[in-house]
């Protein structure tokens, strides 16, 4: 297994920590490093259904709860990270900050120290799940009170799995978010994850997806971020055994007066691993929209390549976006590159739908729709991408076009 | 004047230094000459120059030029331009190229409209340093309409242990000008560390052109740490060229301020870092009106255990719509030791804009490599032509003996770095 390294911190060593580091993002005054943690349990929401597998944490409960026969004899676990640290406390302590450093900003040390629900993920070597894997987050504001959840999990040497991760709220109260989950993908493991985070407009939090990638591991994730609030993101792999793999593909769309900034980072550390980062942005309305993107290749990492693309459409005026591709690169025996482009929607595409009789309206739609089709393609389930759509679709509605 | 530096030393003690970007700490201000005067009087012809200095110049060409083709040159040795002048054909049409120090007493009038009004003195902290301690620099005014067609040259060199450069450089291109400036820095090297802290500000007014081609070449304990800035009115054009060799660190990122209709600001730049050299350089655009337009084209090589960073802005303002960018940035890492960042920063505030950026980072390509080596030439050989190649997009805009020059100094800078 690959070292790492972990330490215990106390809540008065995390509040002396800096904060993270959010190139162009101005969010010091969400305070988002002042959690009151009192979520309740919701009696009834119901993302999940009885066929599905997976779990659902409702506030701070587990709801639906379901796993095949034959994973629990393979000894998979899906279950509340509460439930974990009192059944398994050993696994917990093992993987728990054994990706995000209990030290490593203040926001994450916090959540360490605070957190009250969440999800733990087991699964042994060699084991292949084959249905999807849905876990889902949904945060209670329906009464005040922040939600500061943890989701860990670690995926065995040559383990193969596909997880589908929500973040949802339930309830229109004020509250913040923090959110942290740490994958650990052992050698050989095969992870493709998907993410929707769509919490209310009422929520700002942070959110910190961060994995880390023995040797020849592969790890594909395709994030869809429909947030609605102001949320600041990172989404951080480490590539740190030879020859693991990443594809970081992440969507984004933001309306109204909301504020999103993401960091994707990807760290090349291993010798030929190889880091892509594809970004989609679109930006109604005031919103503001900051795209970071990071490919770090550390010394020693010779034959990594690290690729980054990230495209924003604008579609107000009055919108702000920003794509901020960086390279920080200290080896030569490497390949990397970035491109960036910020533009409003392709009139050429729109008069030519037009053309062919479809109202403005569902042109641009469409237009909108094809611009995010390269990560769309990414997602592995035709239920997944379809649920996306609709959440194009409800937050292209609601905006003030 | 005087008032003006005090105020701007009084901003230099209370302002902090940058934080971000490479490691200044080392640089002692206590330690440096902020004034050196290396000869008495200023000397119209060049006969008058005392041989050494004039030899030194010899041995950079610059000269020559002048004698030749050039529509002008001047020569800051140390702290004070020594030699300088203009062809009277120029002269007539109300051209003014001379240095910033007699500007100050021979046009106050200009000087006083725009002296510190584009880089003020609380800009930054070496700006602030400038404005308090500046010496020398080029002061060039070309009057409506009158376009000088040959290149206006200075050059700059540092020749003294510890010696801070403090130049400071003002261009006004008035409506419908067109100006064409080259300068090349130099400096020998001793032991102790000098400081290049200039200040440069071009104004270029509507329908105005101008062209600002630097080419850097300090020894490896030269800070270069500077502020160039320029504002480019409706419809004028403004070109920073940039080349950039040796000095410990140097922190550059010319500037364009688009804030006329139609305004066009360009850059164009290289970068080459060898052993200790630290180059942090880039770009900044600013569209602040409507259809402006600014390409960015950067190409770097660190060698040697050389470091060259790209770090640029591109900003467009709420008033940029129709605005367009283009960003190019290329690096070649040679080996092992070296390094390069690329950090670029594109802020939209404006949905009517368009804005291309890429990059690419790699070493020296095989299949070149091997194709050419195919063809019976020597690895050396080889790699030379792929990085001749690679910086080609620069070398072609610069005037000729640039050209040759900087031809020159890509070798030099290579031997025995590749191969």
């Amino acid at each position: 297994m690959t070292k790492y390294q972990k330490q215990d911190i106390s809540l008065t060593a995390a509040q002396q920590l800096p904060l993270p580091n959010f190139p162009k993002v101005k969010y010091a005054s969400w305070h988002l490093d002042q959690l009151m943690p009192v979520q309740k349990a919701i009696s009834n929401a119901h993302f999940l259904t009885a066929e599905d597998v997976g779990i659902e944490i409702l506030g701070t409960q587990a709801g639906h709860q379901y796993l095949p026969q034959e994973l629990i004899n393979a000894g998979v676990l899906v279950m509340s990270i509460q439930a974990a640290k009192k059944d398994y406390p050993q696994l917990v302590q093992r993987y728990l900050s054994s990706v995000i450093p209990a030290d490593q900003d203040r926001l994450s040390a916090q959540n360490l120290l605070q957190y009250n629900a969440g999800i733990f993920v087991y699964i042994p070597d060699n084991v292949v799940i084959q249905s999807l894997l849905q876990l889902v987050l949904v945060q209670n504001a329906t009464t005040t009170g922040d939600a500061v959840q943890r989701i860990l999990i670690y995926v065995g040497k040559n383990a193969q799995c596909t997880i589908l991760q929500q973040l949802r709220t339930m309830g229109e109260a004020t509250i913040k978010s923090s959110t942290v989950i740490e994958v650990f993908l052992d050698a050989g493991a095969n992870v493709q994850y998907s993410a929707i985070d769509a919490l209310s407009a009422n929520t700002s939090g942070y959110l910190n997806r961060s994995a880390l990638l023995a040797d020849n591991a592969q790890l594909n994730w395709a994030q869809a971020e429909f947030n609605r609030g102001n949320m600041v993101m990172h989404l951080d792999t480490m590539l740190s055994g030879q020859g693991a793999q990443t594809h970081a593909n992440v969507m984004a769309m933001v309306s109204q007066k909301q504020v999103q900034g993401i960091n994707t980072r990807v760290s090349n550390r291993g010798r030929h691993t190889i880091g892509h980062i594809l970004q989609r942005g679109v930006i109604l309305d005031h919103a503001a929209l900051v795209f970071n993107g990071v490919g770090n290749i550390i010394k020693g990492a010779k034959g990594a390549d690290a690729q980054q693309e990230s495209r924003i459409l604008m579609l107000s005026k009055k919108a702000r976006g920003d794509a901020n591709p960086l390279l920080l690169i200290d080896e030569s025996d490497v390949t990397a590159g970035h491109a960036a482009s910020v533009g409003r929607m392709n009139a050429a595409q729109l008069y030519y739908l037009m053309s062919r009789g479809l109202c403005e309206k569902v042109a641009r739609r469409l237009v909108i729709r094809g611009f995010m089709g390269p990560i769309l393609a990414q997602i592995p389930h035709q239920v997944v991408r379809e649920s996306i759509i609709e959440d194009i679709e409800r937050q292209l509605k609601d905006a003030h076009q | 004047m005087l008032d003006y530096r005090l105020r701007a030393f009084a901003a230099y003690q209370q302002m902090p230094m940058q934080t971000w970007g490479p490691d200044l700490s080392a640089i002692d201000f206590d330690e440096i000459y902020y004034y050196n005067k290396p000869t008495d009087q200023q000397y119209r012809d060049w006969d008058d120059v005392p041989i050494e200095l004039k030899e030194t110049f010899e041995r950079l060409g610059v000269p020559e030029s002048e004698r030749k083709w050039l529509a002008g040159s001047s020569a800051q040795y140390e702290s004070e331009v020594v030699y300088h002048r203009m062809k009277a054909e120029f002269e007539k049409t109300g051209i003014i190229f001379t240095d910033t120090d007699t500007a100050v007493q021979k046009y106050p009038d200009l000087l006083r409209e725009y002296f510190g009004k584009i880089v003020k003195p609380t800009d930054n902290k070496l700006a602030a340093l400038n404005a308090a301690a500046w010496s020398g620099g080029t002061f060039i005014y070309v009057p409506k309409g009158v376009h000088v067609t040959t290149p206006i040259q200075s050059y700059f060199r540092i020749n003294t242990e510890n010696e801070g450069q403090f130049e400071r450089t003002l261009i006004i291109v008035d409506e419908g000008a067109h100006v064409d400036y080259v300068e090349g820095c130099s400096a020998p090297t001793y032991s102790g560390d000098a400081l290049h802290a200039a200040v440069v500000e071009v104004i270029v007014k509507r329908d105005g052109y101008c062209r600002y081609t630097t080419i850097q070449n300090w020894s490896n304990n030269v800070y270069s740490l500077e502020t160039k800035r320029a504002y480019a009115l409706d419809n004028a054009t403004m070109e920073w060229v940039d080349g950039n060799f040796g000095s410990k660190t140097t922190m550059k990122y010319p500037a364009v301020y688009l804030n006329g209709e139609g305004a066009r600001g360009t850059m164009l730049s290289i970068a080459v870092a060898g052993q200790g050299v630290h180059l942090d350089s880039g770009a900044k655009m600013i569209h602040n009106a409507k259809n402006t337009s600014s390409s960015i084209i950067s190409k770097s090589i660190a060698h040697d255990g050389g470091a060259t960073d790209y770090r640029g802005t591109v900003k467009f303002g709420r008033e940029a719509s129709g605005a367009f960018a283009h960003v190019e940035c290329d690096t070649i890492i040679v080996d092992d030791e070296s390094s390069a960042d690329t950090i670029p920063y594109n802020e939209i505030l404006n949905g009517d804009v368009a804005l291309e950026h890429e990059a690419k980072v790699s070493r020296v390509s095989e299949e070149q490599l091997y194709y050419l080596m195919t063809r019976g030439i020597s690895a050396k050989k080889a790699t030379e032509m792929i990085i001749m190649g690679f910086v080609e997009p620069f070398t072609k805009e610069l005037p000729m003996e640039y050209a040759v020059e900087l031809n020159r100094l890509m070798k030099f800078e290579m031997v025995g770095s590749v191969g």
